[in-house]
C-alpha cells in the first residue's frame, strides 16, 4: 500500500502503547478491577476528576497511588476530616522575612498544586473545604488573599469516598459532584483477585511502579483525543442520554420521572463524549461510535442524578436510572 | 498528504452505488405494496360495479399503472441521502458509525477527516452490494399477500360469475330475470343461448333419474314440457286439461300439473325435476311460487300443482310412463305454441327485455 503514513496514526498507536503500558503496569500493584482501571486511565487522559466510592480496604488509594507514580507526575495525598482548612488545600500566604529585613506575604502552595492530587474520604471534610476543590478542579487556578494562582496542567484530583460510614460525613453537594468527570465504583474483588492480593501483600517482595509515560507523552495523548471527530448520530445519543435524565422532559424515562429530582448537567454530555472520543481511540478509530457513547454513560452520569424523596425511601440507585436510561435510549 | 486527492471523493463514488441499490430495492419494496394494494381495490370494484370484462381489464390495469407510478413518486421523493445510506450500513453492517462520520467530514481536510475516510472505504470494500443493502420485504407482507390472494379470488369469480350489471331489472320480472341471469351464466355474456346452454337445458343437471338420462332430445315432450300456453294439455289431448291427463296417465292427481296455468313454463322440460338451481327455479320448478315470467309477461302465480308442469313430487316412474309419447303431439303442441308466442311477439304483447329470452326458449325445445 502505497498510502503516506499519516502523523495522526502514529500518535494514535503510542496512544493505545501508552494507556496499555499504564494499565500493565498498574495490574502489577493493583490487582483485578479492570473496569475500574480503565475508566480511571479515561479520566486521567481525559484531564477530568474522578470519585472513587467504594468500601474501606479495596485499594482505591493505593490505585490513585499507583497512577501517579506510573506516569512520573507530582503526586499530593490529602486526607479529608472535619477539621481540616481550606488553606490547608489550597496553601495559604504567609509572612516571610527575606535578608534585608523586609517582611512580605509569599505564597505557599498547597498539596492541590500537584498534578494528580488524592482527596481521600472527601466527604469527611466541611463544606467549606470540600468547596475549596471547587475551584482548583474547575478552573484550574486557586485564589488566594485575591491573587489566583494558576495550577499546573495535567492536574487530576482523585477524591475518595466510603458509602458505609456516615456518620459525621457530610455528602458533597450537587455543585461539586457534578465537577467530576466520572464516579467510579468500586466493588469487592473476585475470588482469585482477593487470592492474588493477599499473595502479592502478604510476600517478602514489594513490587515497584516503573515510571512508563513521560509527560510530554502524557500531553500529546491528551491533545490527540480531543482531535477524535463525533458523527451526528453519536452526538445526539449523547445528548438524548442526559436529556432522558431530567424528569420534566418529554423524553425521561419512567423510573426518572418517578425517582429522580434533578438531571445530569451539560457537564453530562461533555463527559461522555470525551470519554467516548478515548474509548474510540483505543479501539483504533479515529470517530466515535454509538457504541462508545453507550460504553461511557454509565459511569458519566451516575453521580449527576438527584434522586427525590420517593427514590431515597425506595432505595433506589442512580446506576440503576442510568442504566434503564441507556438501555431505552440507545435500544 | 496535503497533495493528494481528497480519498472522500472515491468514497462518495462507492456510496452513491449504495445509494441507487438502496433507491432500486426502496422502489421494488414500494411498488410490490402498491400494487398489491390496487389489485385489492381493483377486484372491490369489479365486485362491487360488475362492468364488463373490457371494463374490468382496464381498471385492473390502470390501477397498477396507478400504483407504479405512485411508488415511484414516492420512491424518488423520500429517496435517502448519502448520510441516511452510510448510517444504514453502519447500522446493518456493524461499522461503528464510520461511514456516517466519513460523509459528515468529507468535505473537512484535516489529518483525522482523511482517516476516517480512510477506514470507511477499507470497510466498504468488505461488504457487497446486497449485503449492504439487502431486499427488504414490507413489515405486514403476509398478510398482504393474503388479502392479495383473496382478492385476486374474488376477481377470478368476479370474470367468471358475477354478471355484467347492464341496468336496473325491471320491475316484475324478477323471475325471467333470474331466468336471464342464469342463463347467461351458462352462456356466457353473448346474451344468445349457445348451444352448451341448450344442450344444458335439455340435460338434467343432476343424475337423480336415468329415465330423464334415456330420454332422448327426439322423445315427445309431456304436459310438463309444455313450452307455451294458457292451458298446459296433456299429450294426446291438447285441449284437454292437465287433470285429465293425470287421470289418463293414472298418475296422482297431487302429482300432476293443474290445468289454469296462464303462464308458460318458461324452463326446459328437464329443469322441472326440481333439481336445477334456484334461478332456474324461479322460473321453471313447480316448487317456484312466484312470478313466472314468460312469453306473454303476465304475472302468473305458479304452486307445486299449478307449474304446469311436473312437480318436484314426480317420479321417475311417471316419466317412464310418458316417454312413450310420440315426437309427433310435441312438435304439433310445439307448433301450436310457437305460433301464439310469435303472435304475442308480433303484437308486441310481450315485454322487451324478455323478448330474446323466449326465443331463445323456443329454440331450446325445438323438437
Amino acid at each position: 500500500m502505497n498510502r503516506v503514513t499519516n502523523p495522526i496514526e502514529t500518535q494514535a498507536e503510542a496512544f493505545r502503547a501508552g494507556f496499555d503500558a499504564l494499565r500493565t503496569e498498574i495490574g502489577r500493584i493493583f490487582v483485578g478491577q479492570d473496569a475500574v482501571v480503565e475508566q480511571l486511565l479515561l479520566c486521567f487522559f481525559c484531564q477530568g476528576h474522578a470519585l472513587l466510592e467504594g468500601p474501606p480496604g479495596l485499594g482505591k488509594t493505593l490505585l490513585v497511588r499507583t497512577l501517579s507514580e506510573a506516569v512520573g507526575l507530582r503526586f499530593a495525598r490529602v486526607q479529608c476530616t472535619p477539621d481540616l482548612l481550606p488553606a490547608d488545600v489550597t496553601g495559604t500566604s504567609v509572612l516571610s522575612e527575606h535578608s534585608n529585613g523586609t517582611r512580605e506575604f509569599s505564597f505557599q502552595p498547597g498539596p492541590i498544586f500537584a498534578n494528580v492530587v488524592l482527596a481521600d474520604e472527601i466527604n469527611r471534610a466541611t463544606p467549606r473545604t470540600q468547596s475549596a476543590f471547587l475551584e482548583a478542579m474547575q478552573e484550574r487556578s486557586v485564589t488566594v488573599f485575591g491573587v489566583s494562582h494558576r495550577i499546573d496542567e495535567p492536574f487530576c484530583v482523585f477524591a475518595t469516598q466510603n458509602p458505609i460510614e456516615m456518620e459525621g460525613t457530610y455528602p458533597l453537594p450537587e455543585a461539586q459532584l457534578d465537577r467530576f468527570f466520572f464516579k467510579i465504583e468500586i466493588a469487592m474483588p473476585s475470588v482469585s483477585d482477593l487470592a492474588e492480593i493477599i499473595s502479592r501483600t502478604t510476600g517478602d517482595s514489594t513490587p515497584v511502579v516503573t515510571r512508563r509515560l513521560s509527560p510530554d507523552l502524557i500531553a500529546a495523548m491528551t491533545s490527540l483525543i480531543r482531535q477524535v471527530k463525533i458523527g451526528d448520530e453519536p452526538l445526539a445519543v449523547a445528548l438524548r442520554l442526559v436529556r432522558a435524565t431530567h424528569p420534566q422532559h418529554d423524553e425521561a424515562t419512567p423510573l426518572v420521572t418517578q425517582y429522580v429530582r434533578y438531571g445530569a448537567s451539560p457537564r453530562g454530555a461533555q463527559a461522555i463524549v470525551l470519554a467516548s472520543k478515548a474509548l474510540a481511540l483505543l479501539a483504533g478509530r479515529y470517530h466515535v461510535s454509538t457504541g462508545d457513547v453507550r460504553r461511557a454513560a454509565g459511569a458519566a452520569l451516575t453521580h449527576r442524578l438527584v434522586l427525590n424523596f420517593q427514590g431515597e425511601l425506595d432505595h433506589v440507585t442512580p446506576r440503576a436510572i442510568v442504566e434503564d436510561v441507556i438501555a431505552r435510549v440507545t435500544g | 498528504m496535503s497533495n493528494r486527492p481528497m480519498p472522500s471523493v472515491s468514497l462518495l463514488k462507492e456510496l452513491g452505488r449504495f445509494r441507487r441499490r438502496a433507491i432500486r430495492v426502496a422502489f421494488g419494496r414500494n411498488s410490490s405494496v402498491a400494487c398489491a394494494l390496487a389489485l385489492i381495490a381493483a377486484a372491490g370494484a369489479v365486485a362491487a360495479a360488475r362492468p364488463t370484462r373490457p371494463i374490468e381489464m382496464l381498471l385492473v390495469a390502470s390501477a397498477m399503472a396507478a400504483a407504479i407510478v405512485g411508488a415511484a413518486i414516492a420512491t424518488f421523493v423520500r429517496a435517502p441521502d448519502l448520510r441516511q445510506v452510510a448510517g444504514d450500513i453502519d447500522d446493518r453492517c456493524g461499522f461503528d458509525d464510520v461511514l456516517a462520520t466519513a460523509v459528515q467530514f468529507a468535505a473537512t481536510d484535516d489529518l483525522v477527516s482523511r482517516l476516517i475516510v480512510h477506514q470507511a472505504e477499507n470497510r466498504l470494500s468488505t461488504v457487497s452490494l446486497a449485503e449492504a443493502v439487502p431486499h427488504q420485504w414490507w413489515p405486514g407482507t403476509k398478510l398482504l399477500v393474503g388479502a392479495c390472494a383473496a382478492a385476486v379470488f374474488l376477481f377470478a369469480g368476479g370474470i367468471a360469475g358475477f354478471p355484467p350489471r347492464s341496468g336496473p331489472p325491471p320491475a316484475g320480472s324478477e323471475g325471467l330475470a333470474s331466468t336471464t341471469s342464469g342463463s347467461k351464466r351458462a352462456e356466457g355474456r353473448s346474451g344468445t343461448p349457445s348451444s352448451a346452454a341448450i344442450q344444458s337445458r335439455r340435460e338434467p343437471p343432476t343424475g337423480a333419474s336415468a329415465d330423464m338420462r334415456d330420454r332422448s332430445s327426439n322423445e315427445p315432450r309431456t304436459r310438463e314440457q309444455t313450452p307455451f300456453g294458457e292451458k298446459a294439455t296433456a299429450p294426446g289431448s291438447p285441449s284437454g286439461t292437465a287433470d285429465d291427463v293425470a287421470g289418463q296417465s293414472g298418475r296422482p292427481a297431487a302429482a300432476s300439473a293443474q290445468a289454469d296455468v296462464s303462464a308458460p313454463r318458461a324452463a326446459p322440460p328437464n329443469a322441472a325435476m326440481g333439481s336445477r338451481s334456484a334461478s332456474d327455479a324461479g322460473s321453471s320448478s313447480g316448487s317456484h311460487q312466484g312470478e313466472a315470467g314468460g312469453g306473454t309477461g303476465a304475472r302468473a302465480t305458479q304452486t307445486p300443482k299449478r307449474a304446469g308442469g311436473v312437480s318436484a313430487g314426480q317420479t321417475s316412474t311417471s316419466i317412464g310412463r310418458e316417454s312413450s309419447v310420440r315426437n309427433g303431439r310435441y312438435a304439433a303442441q310445439y307448433r301450436d305454441a310457437l305460433g301464439r308466442a310469435e303472435t304475442a311477439l308480433v303484437r308486441e304483447q310481450v315485454p322487451a327485455e324478455v323478448r330474446d329470452t323466449v326465443r331463445a326458449y323456443f329454440t331450446a325445445i325445438r323438437p
